[in-house]
């Protein structure tokens, strides 16, 4: 820090925002926000306006992530329209073959199907499931999070106890228990996956509730008059849902985890139907002499677990920095 | 045990002030520019005496302290001046060498006295640590040293208080504990940076007097950063007054008081709600705010606030004048001067809200 | 007394809001009870300022946000315009919320920071549904430019992005939309810098004059406090020491514990207080010897400030001292207070005293 660079030098820093954060623990008292004071009382600063937006800055590992699970999703929705061939057809021509060719991109496996368009149509379940049962989790466990977090009381201390009986099962076994009885059909699956996951949400919308309750700006709303629901619509809901969604992300991949792990062990959508579990428990089986057949099924896993776990985390780094603020 | 000192010996020089700052600048880079904290700021301090850096929010007088020190963040800022103690140039002196001289030759108290102390280290250990690793002192004698540190500065049943942990003190008690371990290894400077913002007016006096009890006692040099110039009267020898990271006028206290010759120090002064005004008292508000320090204005830079500016102030920046022995100011048109009084009677002639201001 | 006591109040039907024996007490560890403030009663007269000061932890705040019902206080009544709040349903002391409206200390953080400033000014309305958008908006580009702001330049800007000074004009700006009658000012000025802690201590003064005001001023500064008060209330660990007219309370301290606050807020700041501290000179001997609060869990016995008075004597552990007249509109608390005669002292202080 001894080195004087040019003043051009500390001008022309080109995009600052995408910079590496400005770490200043030691001077940011006397600093303060007073160095944003413009002359006269009635003037704001100038151009202080990129700062209001949330997705500046994020870098470009947040962006590929994002195209990743962005892709997925078309893939997925878009199976029956792109020119996949049918994952069920089975094909004399192609049979055990893990050579790609130009029919076969990732060529077939044991009874002759393809397996590129059995990776696609497989990531309709995992996604169907994930998104599906993470979004039933959030729906009930979001509204009763924030309404334990904001009444506490003997309300929150109910709905606390019956979210740690939850937890407290393992929850595996809870899962093979309740697919023995209910079915694998992916309706099952995705409400089995819910029942599991609740909680946690639950668990992280009160506790991030519960902190911006004590805020001093609801407080002041409180004193202007807002009513219960004024706050929690007003406040709350827009102070919890971005938290609440980036941990769903996160959530999101561990239910597509969750549900690879049960159809490995066969206890998820079962055969014929193509997903990424039991595409990977087939794959064990010609071990180690027809690889595509294992990886393919697990780098489209990985590769969407991965990506959708970066885009949660990021946002969330994101939303903590901005109401640090 | 280890008996090493590990402390920069000092030499001060015959007829030389002890602490000589000479055209420092700080410049941190933030998103919004480059904030010009402290733009050049030249000050000298003697042995035993203390000198007052007053300014509002934002003037840059806490960069001072911790630029003179060298207590800046690693990244984005650049320095440069010199910052001479003794015969030794903190601004070149490498990392193992301002180890050798925080707390033992230079010490800082800091404004809140709770965060500046390990939460989970107990206070007597906060104390004897420094006298362990500067000092080389043995167990026993550290703890010694330590209790009758904490007895000076006032901590009641100090042996019992050794074995408490900071949160267990109020704030006041907790920055006599601050200022105990700042004291421990006998340092020449002490750099308190707004030492009593936070404690209750009551507590803040007596923090204020051990102070200067303690500098008297130890024959050090303090510089006391603050924001209240009500502080100041009593207990500073010299007072420097900042504004926009810059020096505007420097002056023995009794002088700065009684002949201030920068309108922003005379603003400043007026602005302070008196004990004696009758209730509903309109103060003499200064109008505005600090400029912008990433974008400062050309002249000078309090021009766009003051009662007494003329078309020279917004283009020409002031140098600093001298005004009298050790009494300098950066001013055109200096209050209680001819010229000064010429160019209020002109702005109040022309309505200017700065000037009306001024009754 | 710190004490007890309703002496001070004046006749209930002249007063805009009277607040009787307000106690307020949180749940601490072990079953045990911080008293935060502990009976304490005082009045509004319409369009007077009354100023309360006090160190941290005297309970000022938490008195001016238990009169708000922020939250409810523990027991005692607050009677505004003829109506008990502590008695209100729900709905009821909603629509008196209109009515008391309250500054805060720290306006960065009292102010939404999603919000742009022109929704977060509008927003009183737009909570009651008053008004369409287009009205407003107007209403909110007038109270601004009160407050000197100009809602063009910062109505689409957040929070974060102006200094505490500016916030706290917007704070105010915000406080005035639904015309308050009483409005709680919590240490409004204490993180401001001198020059504008001035500007918003002269806008306050401004905006009381205009709109008709009536202001709790809380504050620790006793100066600032002096500036903007017609009568000041002193507080001491959730009691009440003394309640005088602004000028009478400084010219005459009777309470040991005010004579204590003056003298530090004198010393710190001689040279710009020569005359008050010539006025309290002489009495420097009288100075405390200690300056820790007792703690609030376990107050001391008799009169809370006992521990820290140099004048206090077995009595004063004994009874606790009860509000009582000394002079025109100054009352005070305390067994032995300054300036009247012992004799009287004691005689005068009733025997029936509670504590």
């Amino acid at each position: 820090m001894r080195e004087p660079p040019e003043v051009n030098e500390l001008y022309g820093a080109g995009d600052l925002e995408s910079a590496a954060p400005f770490e200043m623990p030691v001077a940011t008292a006397s600093l303060g926000p007073s160095y944003l004071e413009a002359e006269m009382a009635g003037q704001p600063p100038a151009g202080a306006g990129p700062a209001t937006q949330w997705y500046r800055g994020l870098g470009w590992g947040f962006w590929l992530a994002a195209a990743v699970v962005l892709g997925w999703v078309l893939l997925a929705l878009l199976a029956n329209v792109l020119p996949f061939q049918n994952p069920d057809a089975l094909q004399t021509s192609c049979f055990l073959s893990s050579s790609p060719s130009a029919a076969h991109l990732l060529g077939c496996d044991s009874v002759g199907r393809d397996i590129l368009s059995r990776v696609v149509f497989g990531s309709r379940v995992s996604l169907v499931v994930g998104f599906s049962s993470i979004a039933i989790s959030l729906a009930v466990g979001g509204p009763l999070g924030v309404l334990a977090g904001y009444f506490r009381g003997a309300f929150d201390q109910v709905l606390s106890v019956i979210a740690n009986v939850f937890l407290s099962f393992p929850s595996l076994v809870l899962a093979l228990v309740v697919v023995a009885y209910l079915g694998n059909s992916e309706l099952d699956i995705t409400l089995i996956i819910a029942l599991v996951a609740w909680p946690i949400l639950f668990r992280v919308v009160r506790a991030t509730t519960i902190e911006y309750v004590q805020r001093d700006y609801v407080l002041a709303a409180r004193a202007l008059g807002a009513t219960t629901s004024q706050l929690l619509r007003r406040y709350l809901l827009p102070d919890v849902f971005p938290s609440a969604i980036t941990y769903g992300l996160v959530g999101v991949a561990l239910a597509i985890v969750a549900e690879g792990g049960l159809s490995f062990l066969g206890q998820s959508v079962g055969p014929p139907v193509p997903t990424w579990g039991n595409m990977i428990a087939a794959g064990t089986e010609t071990m180690p002499s027809y690889l595509s057949l294992l990886l393919s099924p697990a780098i489209a896993m990985f590769s969407f677990i991965l990506a959708i776990n970066h885009v949660g985390d990021r946002l969330r780094q994101r939303l903590d920095l901005r109401s640090a603020l | 045990m280890s008996r090493r000192r590990r402390v920069r010996p000092i030499h001060e020089e015959e007829g030389r002030p002890l602490l000589s700052v000479e055209n420092l600048k700080t410049y941190f880079q933030t998103a919004h520019g480059v904030v010009k904290s402290v733009d050049g700021v030249s000050f000298e301090l003697e042995r035993g005496k203390t000198l007052a850096v007053v300014g509002e929010s934002g003037s840059g007088k806490t960069v001072l302290a911790r630029s003179v020190m060298g207590l800046l963040p690693s990244q984005n800022v650049w320095r440069e001046g010199s910052v001479r103690l003794g015969d030794v140039d903190l601004t070149r002196a490498s990392a193992a060498e301002l180890r050798q001289l925080w707390g033992a030759q230079v010490s800082m108290v800091f404004q809140d006295p709770v965060t500046s102390l390990n939460p989970v280290v107990r206070i007597g250990r906060q104390i004897t640590e420094h006298l362990q690793y500067h000092l080389g002192m043995p167990r026993g004698e550290a703890r010694r040293t330590a209790l009758s540190l904490l007895r000076s500065v006032g901590i009641p049943e100090p042996a019992a208080r050794m074995r408490w942990f900071p949160h267990q003190l109020s704030g006041g008690m907790c920055q006599r504990v601050v200022i105990a371990a700042a004291i421990a290894c006998g340092p020449k400077l002490l750099l308190a940076d707004e030492p009593t913002t936070g404690l209750d007016v009551t507590v803040s006096a007596q923090i204020l007097d051990l102070l200067g009890r303690l500098q008297e006692e130890r024959y050090m040099s303090v510089v006391l950063v603050t924001h209240d110039l009500g502080v100041v009267s009593g207990r500073a020898d010299e007072v420097i007054v900042m504004y926009a990271g810059q020096v505007v006028e420097q002056a023995p206290t009794p002088v700065i008081f009684s002949d201030m010759k920068m309108p922003y120090t005379e603003a400043l002064m007026r602005s302070v709600p008196r004990l004696t005004n009758p209730s509903h008292t309109r103060l003499p508000a200064i109008p505005g705010t600090p400029p912008n320090p990433a974008a400062l204005p050309a002249g000078c830079r309090f021009a766009a606030r003051c009662p007494y500016v003329q078309p020279r102030c917004r283009e020409e920046p002031p140098p600093l004048r001298q005004a009298g022995p050790r009494h300098r100011f950066a001013c055109w048109y200096p209050v209680g001067s001819p010229e000064g009084q010429q160019a209020l009677e002109a702005n109040r002639a022309a309505g200017l809200p700065a000037a009306a201001a001024v009754v | 007394m710190a004490g007890s006591g309703t002496a001070q109040l004046r006749p209930a039907e002249e007063s805009l809001l009277r607040v009787e024996d307000l106690v307020v007490e949180f749940p601490a560890p072990k079953g045990q009870k911080v008293h935060a403030v502990s009976g304490v009663s005082f009045d509004l007269m319409a369009g007077e300022t009354l100023g309360i000061v006090g160190e941290s932890g005297c309970g000022k705040s938490t008195t001016g946000r238990a009169l708000l019902q922020l939250p409810r206080p523990t027991s005692g009544r607050v009677v505004f315009e003829g109506t008990d709040l502590t008695g209100l349903g729900k709905e009821a002391l909603r629509q008196v919320r209109t009515k008391l409206q309250v500054i805060f200390q720290d306006p960065i953080s009292t102010l939404y920071p999603r919000r742009t400033i022109g929704e977060l000014v509008t927003e009183p309305l737009s909570l009651w549904k008053i008004g369409s958008p287009a009205e407003r908006t107007e209403r909110a580009r007038q109270m601004l430019a009160e407050v000197n702001l100009d809602y063009d330049a910062v109505s689409w800007r957040h929070p974060y992005e102006f200094s505490i000074g500016q916030c706290q004009r917007i704070s105010i700006a915000r406080a005035l939309m639904l015309n308050p009658r009483v409005v709680v000012c919590d240490e409004p000025v204490s993180a401001l810098d001198v020059s504008v802690q001035a500007q918003i201590l002269n806008l306050l003064e401004d905006m009381k004059a205009r709109y008709g005001l009536t202001l709790i001023f809380i504050s620790h500064d006793l100066a600032v406090v002096k500036n903007v008060s017609d009568r000041i209330m002193v507080m001491f660990l959730g009691k009440t020491c003394e309640i005088a007219s602004a000028d009478q309370l400084y010219a005459a301290p009777a309470h040991p514990y005010t004579r204590a606050l003056l003298m530090a807020a004198v010393i710190s700041s001689k040279a710009l207080n020569r005359s008050a501290a010539a006025a309290l000179g002489g009495a420097e001997e009288e100075g405390e010897s200690e300056t820790e609060m007792p703690s609030p869990v376990r107050p001391p016995s008799g009169c809370r400030y006992r521990t820290r008075c140099p004048r206090a004597e077995a009595l004063c552990a004994e009874k606790e001292p009860v509000m009582r007249q000394i002079g025109e509109d100054h009352y005070v608390a305390c067994h032995f207070p300054i300036g009247v005669p012992k004799a009287t002292a004691v005689a005068g202080a009733p025997s029936g005293a509670t504590s």
